[in-house]
């Protein structure tokens, strides 16, 4: 306490001190810019912790450490790509409002752009990790991470340069029309959604998730506790991904990580009462995934609207995120965590309310327009993308798990490792010799 | 030995030691091996050689059993292979009715395999869970099941007996399995059942039939998990 007790006097008299110059002043307010920045990019890291904890209960025992591993690796590959590659496709130069060309390897840069390459790099690998859960339990490890790696190396980064680019020179063409996308619920979550999308339309169900006749089996996930945990991890590194995403130490962070909290909660109630008025019962997982579409839903207008808007958006992204979870389900699409209703169409809610409850132009109709072509664009671009590369991925290095391998498990099959070898016993197959 | 084939590798351990041991203990020794070693390493050579030897054998002749297995296990190539001994196999099995004079302890077990005693009760154990369940979709897994033996890749005479067994489901099945080929079949079950009862149910008959698979004396020597 005596020693942050002495910083903060050293502040004030660096501040207030008459031989204080404006330049001084500057310098420290920069310095404070990357230091939250940086904080930030750490929040929105620790949202992988978040994704995997979540993804990994709702998957069954056998497949959790899959789950866990691919979260783990496309975080590691995802940035690696993101740095060579995608930073400089989003937020280089963009003469042609189509995407970046210059930045690439961006080596020798100054300190905020450090911080904001390392900010950046966490919503690359957060836009590729929501497939991950979406496609969980019966894809080959390898084959999902070449799909990372094109994610953040050409789909995240292209869409993303048309709304966000560019830092340097130029403008996306989104951007220049005037569409609100503060923090990404179109730019790094319903793009994450879509390519979910395009992943289960690729790989089909999991075997036995949908009867004969099509009616919907559930399958439990092993472990509720760890979805509870991992949706308050993931609600904790939001505050880091959209009052973050200022990039500035500035006085809006209240408002933004405020309109955060009260849309998330508003998402949990929203949910609760929609399928409590529907005489259903509230699964933890519904609680969840509401307050995550909460969160997704006052991305994009979290900065530019007042706290009462942001606790119907949250309200109506909870609402939005069972109906179209039921959508899904009833197109015998198998996603197992929800992500597509959580990311993509909660996603677009979002975005449109950016645009409808905008702080002193609501309603506007012009700006509800950009924000359609925004969501729009997002799919048109993402989805078909998505798709072949799932496709091409699955021609080649085959994307779908053997019926025997998701018989064993793809903690087995997949990685040679038993998440839980107190109840699932000994590894009795692979390297054995025949004599 | 990289052979897959189980009459290739057979034919390999035929060839081996039938310069050493006499027709009627050199029969006993194959089904000892077909049994208890076929599916296993062959770092378990040593065992086997210490299962076939007698009291009065000498360490000399235990070496040269050993030695002449090594060699086809690492240079099968090198080896001038003899016919599969398999209907010679059988036919003194018949005589003897199952009862051994060299190689006592396995004197009643040698009837057949453990591997398929243990695929066997597994395929009793889901056949009767599946019937509980729906008899109808048994009648229907009988008839795909059938279809699926057709389409695997395996030798004749065990395609012709699991068939057989399939439609009568009485004869006790005798020939011994590729590991690879029961686990397949475990598998084309467990789909079966995923899409009649999902994937929930099926995992509960799966391990039903391990639990009642693994109350077997010949689970000790071939644990049911390796066929998942």
């Amino acid at each position: 306490l005596k020693g942050i007790g002495n910083i903060t006097a050293l502040i004030i008299i660096l501040v207030f001190s008459p031989g204080v110059n404006a330049q001084t002043v500057g310098d420290i307010s920069s310095n404070m810019d990357v230091v939250w920045i940086t904080v930030a990019a750490a929040l929105v890291f620790f949202m992988q912790a978040g994704f995997a904890l979540l993804e990994a209960g709702m998957s069954r025992s056998k497949n959790a450490i899959n789950v866990v591993m691919k979260n783990y690796t496309d975080a590691c590959v995802g940035s690696i790509v993101f740095w060579l590659f995608g930073f400089g496709l989003m937020f280089g130069s963009n003469t042609t409002g189509l995407y970046g060309s210059d930045h690439f390897l961006p080596t020798w840069a100054s300190p905020f752009d450090n911080a904001y390459i390392l900010f950046q790099t966490m919503f690359a690998t957060t836009a590729v990790t929501i497939a991950s859960g979406a496609m969980a339990e019966r894809t080959r490890f390898h084959a999902y991470l070449i799909g990372a790696i094109v994610v953040t190396g050409i789909i995240y980064p292209v869409f993303g340069s048309w709304a966000w680019g560019s830092y340097y020179e130029g403008q996306g063409w989104l951007a220049k029309m005037g569409f609100i996308d503060f923090a990404g619920s179109t730019v790094v979550h319903s793009v994450g959604g879509w390519i979910a999308l395009a992943g289960i339309i690729v790989l089909g169900p999991r075997l036995g998730r949908f009867s004969p006749e099509g009616v919907a089996r559930i399958i439990p996930g092993h472990n509720l506790t760890l979805v509870a945990m991992g949706g308050f991890i993931l609600w904790l590194g939001w505050f880091g991904f959209n009052g973050g995403s200022t990039v500035k130490a500035t006085v809006d962070i209240g408002l933004i990580n405020l309109n955060t909290h009260l849309s998330a909660a508003a998402g949990a109630v929203g949910a609760i009462l929609f399928v409590v008025i529907r005489r259903r019962p509230v699964y933890v997982s519904t609680v969840v995934n509401g307050s995550i579409g909460g969160l997704v839903g006052i991305t994009a207008g979290c900065a530019t609207m007042e706290p009462l808007f942001a606790l119907i958006t949250g309200f109506v992204s909870g609402i939005v995120v069972v109906i179209s979870a039921r959508l899904i389900e009833s197109l015998r699409l198998d996603d197992v965590v929800d992500a597509v209703a959580v990311h993509a169409f909660a996603g677009m809610w979002g975005t449109l309310a950016a645009g409808l409850f905008k702080t002193g132009d609501l309603f506007n109709g012009d700006q509800v327009l950009v924000q359609l072509i925004g969501i729009l664009s997002a799919f048109a671009w993402a989805f078909p993308t998505a798709l072949v590369m799932y496709w091409v991925i699955d021609a080649i290095f085959g994307l779908r798990a053997s019926p025997m391998d998701e018989q064993r498990g793809l903690d087995y099959s997949e990685h040679y490792e038993i998440g839980y070898p107190e109840f699932q016993g000994e590894i009795l197959h692979g390297g054995k010799q025949q004599i | 030995m990289k052979n897959d084939s189980i009459i290739e590798r057979r034919r390999l351990i035929y060839s081996a030691l039938a310069r050493h041991l006499k027709h009627d203990r050199l029969l006993e020794a194959l089904w000892l091996w077909e049994q208890k070693y076929a599916l296993t390493s062959g770092l378990e050579l040593r065992k086997f050689v210490s299962d076939i030897v007698l009291e009065n054998d000498s360490p000399e002749f235990k070496s040269k059993l050993y030695k002449s297995l090594t060699k086809v296990t690492y240079f099968p190539g090198d080896v001038e292979l003899l016919p599969d001994p398999y209907d010679a196999m059988h036919q003194y099995r018949q005589q003897c009715n199952g009862a051994f004079k060299y190689i006592a302890p396995f004197d009643n077990q040698l009837s057949k395999p453990f591997s398929t005693i243990v695929f066997q009760r597994m395929l009793e154990t889901l056949l009767t869970q599946i019937k509980r369940e729906n008899s109808i979709a048994h009648e229907k897994l009988r008839q795909s099941l059938r279809s699926a033996i057709l389409r695997l890749d395996m030798e004749a005479n065990l395609k012709l007996e699991l068939t057989n067994w399939l439609q009568k489901n009485s004869d006790e099945m005798q020939l011994i399995y590729p590991e690879k080929f029961m686990s397949a079949f475990i598998n084309e079950i467990y789909v079966y059942c995923c899409n009649e009862f999902g994937p929930i149910k099926s995992d509960k008959i799966l391990a039903n039939s391990i639990e009642d698979a693994n109350g077997l004396e010949e689970a000790r020597f071939f644990n049911p998990k390796r066929l998942l």
